[in-house]
């Protein structure tokens, strides 16, 4: 109950400035009090402000140049800066003259009037100089050696701490980190806010949230939309070949300065288009090497012998690898007839190894039977997300024709050779 | 005190206007009852010549330090802090409302 009533007494003052009692430096980090600042007759009000708004629309001071003295008197209103608050961080502006005022009028100064924006950190001193009425600070006056009596603004906020931080967070990176043949899913790294100003005056008002969604197909519909302090997963299922998932990110800091939308799109996973297999190519290799004899077993075998084989290519940005494993093999000995394997059998064996693939010729060709052989393989890709692989998904299967053989086949004439 | 301040904005026929504003105890010390509290919001600064101005957006950290004294609490200390020495925003919000 105690933390309670803390918190609603809290709630109810936070909503207001507060006076400050004045310091040596006015209660604010960095700057030092200029020389001929008098606090004497001020309620010294200070402020810290904190805005995304560089011409500080919010300055409290902006409109408190009101005359104290009347005829025949009159003020001058000087300001003295530091900080980031003319495009170079570390400025000081020694005393400025900012408006002569006229009793009982009234006028208005804030940074625009001087074309000025801050960027980062600025503090600002507000005094006025009164030619009448010299004595209360001193005897010094403006330009003089001695230090003038420069007197802090006595109703307003004679010393303004400006926070202001313009630029929006680094810009957040939406990107695939999974798929599948039906869904999609996105995330994006964590983002720093970028800060306004520089060097000393540097000022970064911190990352506040993400706001993130999805389209589809590109509809303006935005779905799963929220609201996060850090980054998440977008997933999209059910996706057809034609679905298009689109993830939206805008980072936002404290100041409410948010980036741009970054897209990024991504369908299901989908095949990738088929290549054009380079393999090694093989070729027909017999025994007897140069002609065969009819009658007597030719063996036949392909060299190389087939073996997996894997490619690579990218498509839409992924990473694809194409594996095609060699299943069986059918031959055709140009004779008529032909033999089908389901297995490496049907890739023979090199010579003197006893090939599973012979055939025996009944008849001689001078010119050679053309041997043909194909090679069937069934093909599997898989894809590469954010280092992981996933797959394998089948591709169908493909055929690839080994070099074929023009081979002569003798027939063996008797020769009588003695009695 | 914060009378006076409405009397001087009064005066000057200003006026603070603040909107969307979100609060969160970013801090609590029991020990020594110090609480910071985090507000942000949209604000303008109403004046006699510009009863329209653009909402600009603020964040500030508010630090007290509370008493308890013949049954009643009392802000004895308070001021807005300096970005420097802004507590980091962990929400505790729903820790105070469960508070007894």
């Amino acid at each position: 109950m105690r933390r309670l009533l803390a918190v609603a007494v809290g709630l109810t003052l936070a909503f207001h400035p507060v006076r400050a009692a004045a310091s040596p430096t006015s209660g604010s980090q960095g700057y030092g009090d200029p020389p001929g600042w008098c606090t004497n007759f001020s309620d010294m009000w200070t402020a810290t402000i904190v805005t995304n708004d560089p011409h500080v629309g919010t300055n409290p001071e902006r409109n408190t140049f009101y005359g104290f003295h009347p005829n025949p008197g009159y003020d001058d209103w000087y300001g003295y800066f530091y900080g980031d608050f003319r495009g170079s961080p570390g400025d000081a502006s020694g005393w400025v003259k900012l408006l002569h005022e006229n009793y009982p009028d009234h006028y208005h100064w804030n940074f625009a009037t001087n074309g000025w924006a801050v960027h980062g950190h600025a503090k600002q001193y507000i005094a006025y100089y009164n030619w009448t009425f010299g004595g209360q600070c001193g005897l010094g006056s403006y330009g003089d050696a001695a230090p003038a009596p420069f007197m802090a603004d006595q109703y307003g906020y004679p010393v303004v701490d400006i926070y202001v931080d313009s630029v929006s967070p680094y810009a957040p990176r939406p990107r695939v980190i999974d798929m599948t043949t039906s869904s999609v899913a996105f995330t994006w790294d964590p983002v720093d806010d970028r800060g306004d100003g520089a060097g000393s005056d540097f000022f970064a008002a911190g990352m506040d949230h993400y706001s993130s969604w999805l389209t589809m197909n590109g509809s303006p519909g935005r779905l799963q939309l929220a609201s996060t302090n850090r980054p998440r997963t977008l997933e999209q299922t059910g996706l057809t070949p034609k679905d298009m998932a689109c993830a939206h990110v805008v980072a936002f800091d404290r100041l409410q300065n948010a980036t741009a939308e970054q897209v990024a799109c991504a369908g299901r996973l989908a095949p990738p288009p088929v290549p054009a297999w380079k393999a090694i190519e093989t070729q027909v290799v017999a025994n007897p090497r140069v002609q065969g004899l009819v009658g007597l077993d030719s063996w036949f075998w392909l060299v190389p012998s087939p073996a997996p084989m894997t490619m690579h290519e990218t498509y839409r940005g992924i990473d694809y690898a194409l594996t095609a494993v060699p299943t069986r093999a059918s031959w055709d000995f140009g004779d008529g007839d032909t033999a089908q394997y389901s297995d490496s059998s049907g890739y023979g064996k090199e010579y003197p190894q006893p090939s599973s693939v012979k055939h025996t010729y009944e008849a001689h060709d001078q010119a050679g039977y053309r041997v043909r052989s194909a090679v069937q393989y069934e093909v599997t890709w898989t894809a590469s997300i954010e280092g992981r692989r996933l797959g394998p998904y089948p591709l169908g299967t493909m055929g690839l024709d080994a070099l074929p053989l023009r081979y002569s086949v003798e027939q063996a004439q008797p020769e009588l050779i003695g009695l | 005190m914060l009378e006076a301040r409405a009397e001087a904005l009064g005066r000057r026929g200003q006026r603070i206007e603040e909107r969307n504003a979100t609060r969160d105890l970013v801090f609590w010390d029991p020990r020594a009852l110090e609480a910071v509290m985090q507000v942000a919001a949209q604000r303008r600064l109403i004046t006699a010549d510009d009863s329209n101005p653009g909402w600009a957006a603020t964040l500030r950290q508010w630090w007290a330090r509370l008493e308890f004294v013949s049954g009643r609490w009392w802000i004895v200390d308070q001021r807005d802090l300096t970005p420097d020495t802004w507590r980091p925003v962990v929400k505790l919000t729903g820790w105070v409302g469960t508070g007894s």
